[in-house]
């Protein structure tokens, strides 16, 4: 028995622990652990949390959702416009749970965190109040303002009203309870037009009266709205000294933030309005206008410039006359900068004053101008309005200024380019300060990079930027792309003057070397001759040097401009007449087809086939040449006759240039036949000659009569055609082909004199030719004794072989 | 028959043992083993103890243990639920000494491990100023230059 007892005690007591077994979700109350967590902006952690704890209870849900609504609303920052409408959201859905819950045990706490998100969250944090209370009607915050309005009777009341609950973060919301229904109240009274005036000075009391105790009793930013909103009330209420101490202790206090200054300070124009008028609020703002020109705060100085507005209208002014209170923050020279606050001011202009009739001020007219050209359907109006705005002489000089831009900015819209460029540089000579001319120069330099935009226009506007502005920090960028313009416009020494003189530490220096060695290769390779296009090279070389030098070493150097460099660099070496040395420069370039930018190749492989020139490696080059033609046709157009002309050279002494001669014109006039365009002269001259000094005079005949067909005139060709016609005709013993030639020795012999060259060898060939005929050789020994009695040395030593022959066969019979 | 008697033995002296002895081991007596286990970086083991802990928590000390449980869970990789162990301390016992460094412990998670930028600039944002209002500067430096770790919000 007894040891069934104990038995029995030991099961009695794991039953019993079994049955009290509390697991840390039930000791642990989940509703304050999610109104923690979304405190704490725990988006993922309630996420994590309900996922590990399916539930089917519809409440619980819903406030598994409410905590995700609020965590990610906390996660914005409070000035954050995205956060409000969270919060409204939240406030919306959670009161939907107390309206389908009338009965729920915990229905108070939720009405207390209805007032407190609402409250403190909505209203206070964040600047919401400010912007209601102080700034224009926005559309934004009207549900926001709907909940205030009713707030405290809605959920203020009720929450007082439930239940106490055993809980830290519930205790904490309902010590702050009164404090949020009274202010909540007083802005009701504050908002609610409809209120009755008993009513509202009933509810003013009772602010005035139990506001400042909630204040003594709370810390934090909470205590010193109490006091602001405190002060408010008691100045509704006429008790300006209290009013004037309860603001003055809050914005005084030393946890009190700038927000929460702003507001006591703007309370404090409420207090001063309501004792002394409209012009006693003006002059409160006055007093601290100075305290908000900085930069940072720009949000508090349009609401000065709201409240501004809101008082003139208070005092019956017009809107158009009311609205150029927002001019003011146009004028400060250290708010932000221009290009922030313009916008800001031309909406706040908009939304304040209806649209301009006929009398409106210049600068109402101005700002609906900058508002209408936005849109194209109604920019027209726009411009109008601003051309009306700039003729009103009131109109202030920034105003003025931003009107010109405007007005530039539509036309431009309208793709009136020249229009638009006009108004800039108007805007850069009317411009009122300096750093308005900056930013008339940037428009100029940035409508000179619009599309389709004239670029002489273009080139116009940038110079005018670069005059205006010579130090804008943009100003390397601009002289760039005038430089390009330049170089686009073939204005290749003006280009590289920019380009040149641009000083090294520049911002677009490093960026421009690459255009610049473009333009140095087309400015040198644009002279007229050889010995041109060397100076202009060699003129070249120090700049050239010292892009080498900068980017030496520098990875980040884009590979076109580094190819651009080598490729410069072996140019330099073939005019300093090193060949070997510019070929190792381009050799590895050509051969690495994929590292070589597409546009550098045809300039790499120019080099390349005139080292392989310079170098006698005939062949080779005529092969560059080929590659070449296939790219850039006329740069290899231009390539031929000097190879052409030094092979043939060479192939006077060297018999492996002679014997490779015949192949590489026969490669290389199939090249040139290719070419879409018509080929150069000289290339077809070069060709003419190069099939005439092969004796393949059939070849030489068909290039000369295509030369002739072009120039037909030209005198090389006619005597190449001679030549070949000559060749051919005793080649094949053919006469008529001689007698054709014969014709046009004739000419040219006539043509000429006998001071030129062509004069001797047409006489000899006519001589010759009577020779080869054998008709009229009669006509040949007193033919050359006429010419010696003239002229004894026959043209000279080129010809006296000729001459000799002739004069050995046909003796003169005295 | 020997071996029944012994086994029966056995049997009685477990039985009452077990009815003679606490109910349960103490608070300390479980925090201590639980120690033992994270110094000797057991973390698994840690958790799993932990775990059976907290299906029945009723005579443990609430913050001292979700703090170890926390290191516990971070330790055996188990990261989300330590993130929401660790706010456990803060959210519910806001007033003991383990709340401000189990937060701060979760918002470096929230930061390094889970990479919710949002999330971990609110919670050291919150631990800043708790510790600043503890008048604990040097742990509010230390707060701050983990804050000043937290990537920029996107503009």
């Amino acid at each position: 028995m007894k040891m069934n007892g104990v038995l029995a005690a030991g099961a009695t007591w794991m039953i019993a622990a079994a049955a009290t077994a509390q697991g840390l979700d039930q000791r642990l109350d989940e509703a304050e652990f999610l109104r923690g967590l979304s405190d704490l902006g725990a988006e993922s952690v309630i996420e994590h949390f309900g996922h590990t704890r399916p539930t089917t209870d519809p409440v619980t849900t819903a406030l598994r959702t409410l905590a995700l609504l609020r965590a990610d609303a906390m996660n914005d920052d409070p000035a954050d416009p995205a956060r409000l409408p969270k919060l409204v959201t939240l406030l919306d859905q959670r009161s939907r749970l107390i309206e389908a819950h009338p009965d729920h045990a915990r229905r108070g706490e939720w009405l207390l965190e209805e007032m407190h998100d609402l409250v403190l969250e909505a209203w206070l944090r964040g600047g919401t109040s400010a912007n209601v209370m102080f700034g224009l009607p926005d559309p934004a915050f009207d549900r926001l303002v709907g909940l205030m309005r009713h707030a405290a009777s809605r959920f203020g009341a009720q929450a007082s009203a439930a239940p106490e609950v055993e809980i830290d973060s519930v205790r904490r919301m309902r010590e702050r309870l009164p404090a949020l229904t009274l202010i909540a109240t007083l802005v009701a009274t504050e908002l609610d037009g409809t209120m009755d005036a008993q009513a509202r000075l009933a509810l003013q009391s009772q602010v005035a009266e139990k506001l400042p105790v909630e204040a003594d009793r709370l810390t934090g930013a909470l205590a010193l709205y109490a006091r602001i909103y405190a002060g408010i009330a008691l100045a509704r209420l006429g008790r300006f000294d209290d009013a004037e101490q309860m603001l003055r202790d809050a914005v005084l206090h030393p946890d009190a933030d700038g927000l929460v200054k702003f507001t006591g300070r703007m309370g404090a124009v409420i207090n001063r309005q309501v004792r002394g008028g409209v012009a006693a609020g003006l002059e409160a703002i006055d007093s601290f206008e100075h305290r908000y020109t900085a930069p940072d705060q720009l949000y508090f100085a349009l609401l000065l410039a709201d409240q501004r507005f809101r008082l003139h209208r208070d005092r019956g002014d017009r809107a158009d006359v009311a609205a150029l209170s927002y001019l003011r923050l146009l004028e400060g020279g250290t708010l932000a900068p221009r290009a922030t606050v313009a916008p800001l001011v031309i909406d706040r202009i908009v939304r304040a004053a209806p649209p301009a009739d006929g009398e409106a001020p210049g600068g109402v007219l101005a700002a609906w101008g900058l508002s209408l050209i936005r849109h194209p359907e109604s920019r027209a109006r726009g411009v109008e309005y601003l051309s009306r705005a700039l003729e009103d002489a009131t109109l202030s000089p920034p105003m003025a200024h931003l009107a010109r831009l405007g007005a530039a900015e539509a036309a431009a819209a309208e793709g009136d380019h020249a229009g638009a460029a006009r108004r800039l540089v108007h805007a850069i000579e009317m411009a009122p300060k300096p750093a308005d001319r900056d930013e008339a120069a940037q428009h100029a330099a940035r409508l000179a990079a619009t599309e389709g935009i004239e670029s002489e226009l273009a080139a116009d506007l940038v110079a005018a930027a670069l005059t205006s502005s010579p130090s804008h920090p943009e100003s390397s960028w601009w002289r760039w792309r005038l430089a390009e313009i330049h170089a686009q416009n073939g204005s290749l020494v003006e280009a590289r003057q920019l380009l040149a003189s641009m000083p090294a530490d520049a911002p677009a220096w490093a960026e421009s070397r690459g255009l610049l060695l473009d333009v140095l290769w087309a400015w040198a390779e644009s002279g007229a001759e050889e010995s041109i296009r060397r100076d202009r090279w060699a003129a070249s070389a120090e700049t050239i040097g010292a892009i080498d030098r900068h980017f030496e070493g520098h990875a980040e150097i884009d590979p076109a401009t580094r190819s651009l460099i080598a490729v410069a660099l072996a140019r330099l070496a073939l005019i300093r007449g090193e060949p070997a040395d510019a070929l190792r420069g381009v050799d590895p370039l050509v051969r690495d087809r994929d590292a070589l930018p597409e546009a550098v190749r045809p300039r790499a492989l120019v080099v390349q086939m005139d080292a392989l020139r310079d170098l006698g490696r005939f062949a080779e080059a005529a092969a560059a040449l080929r590659e070449l033609a296939g790219l850039a046709p006329p740069l290899a157009d231009r390539g031929v006759p000097s190879l052409l002309r030094a092979w043939q050279n060479a192939a006077a002494t060297d018999e492996g240039a002679k014997a490779s001669l015949a192949q590489g014109v026969t490669a290389i006039g199939s090249c040139v036949d290719a070419f879409e365009q018509a080929p150069a002269p000289d290339t077809l001259l070069a060709l003419a000659e190069a099939e005439l000094a092969l004796e393949r005079w059939t070849q030489a005949l068909a290039r000369f009569n295509a030369l002739l067909a072009e120039q037909p005139n030209a005198a090389e060709a006619l005597i190449g055609k001679g030549e070949a016609l000559f060749g051919l005709g005793r080649s094949s013993g053919t006469e008529s082909v001689l007698a054709e030639a014969l014709t046009l020795f004739k000419r040219i012999a006539a043509a000429s004199r006998p001071a030129d060259r062509t004069y001797w060898l047409a006489e000899l060939r006519m001589l010759q030719i009577l020779d080869s005929s054998g008709r009229g050789a009669e006509q040949i020994a007193p033919r050359i004794a006429a010419l010696r009695a003239t002229h004894p040395s026959l043209g000279g030593p080129e010809f006296a072989d000729g001459f000799a022959a002739l004069d050995a066969k046909y003796p003169l019979v005295r | 028959m020997k071996r029944f008697a012994a086994a029966v033995v056995t049997l009685f002296a477990g039985a009452l043992g077990a009815a003679l002895a606490p109910p349960a081991e103490t608070s300390a007596t479980k925090l201590a083993a639980i120690d033992r286990l994270l110094e000797e970086s057991r973390y698994t083991e840690a958790a799993a103890a932990c775990d059976q802990i907290a299906g029945d928590s009723a005579d443990i000390e609430l913050p001292g243990f979700l703090m170890r449980y926390g290191r516990a869970l971070r330790g055996a990789g188990r990261i989300e639920q330590a993130i929401e162990t660790y706010l456990r301390v803060t959210v519910h016992f806001p007033e003991t000494p383990e709340s401000l460094p189990c937060l701060v412990e979760a918002a470096t998670l929230v930061r390094d491990r889970s990479r919710r930028t949002d999330e971990a600039r609110v919670m050291f944002q919150a631990a800043l100023v708790q510790a600043r209002a503890r008048g604990d500067a040097r742990l509010a430096d230390q707060i701050a230059g983990e804050l000043g770790r937290v990537p920029e919000r996107a503009p």
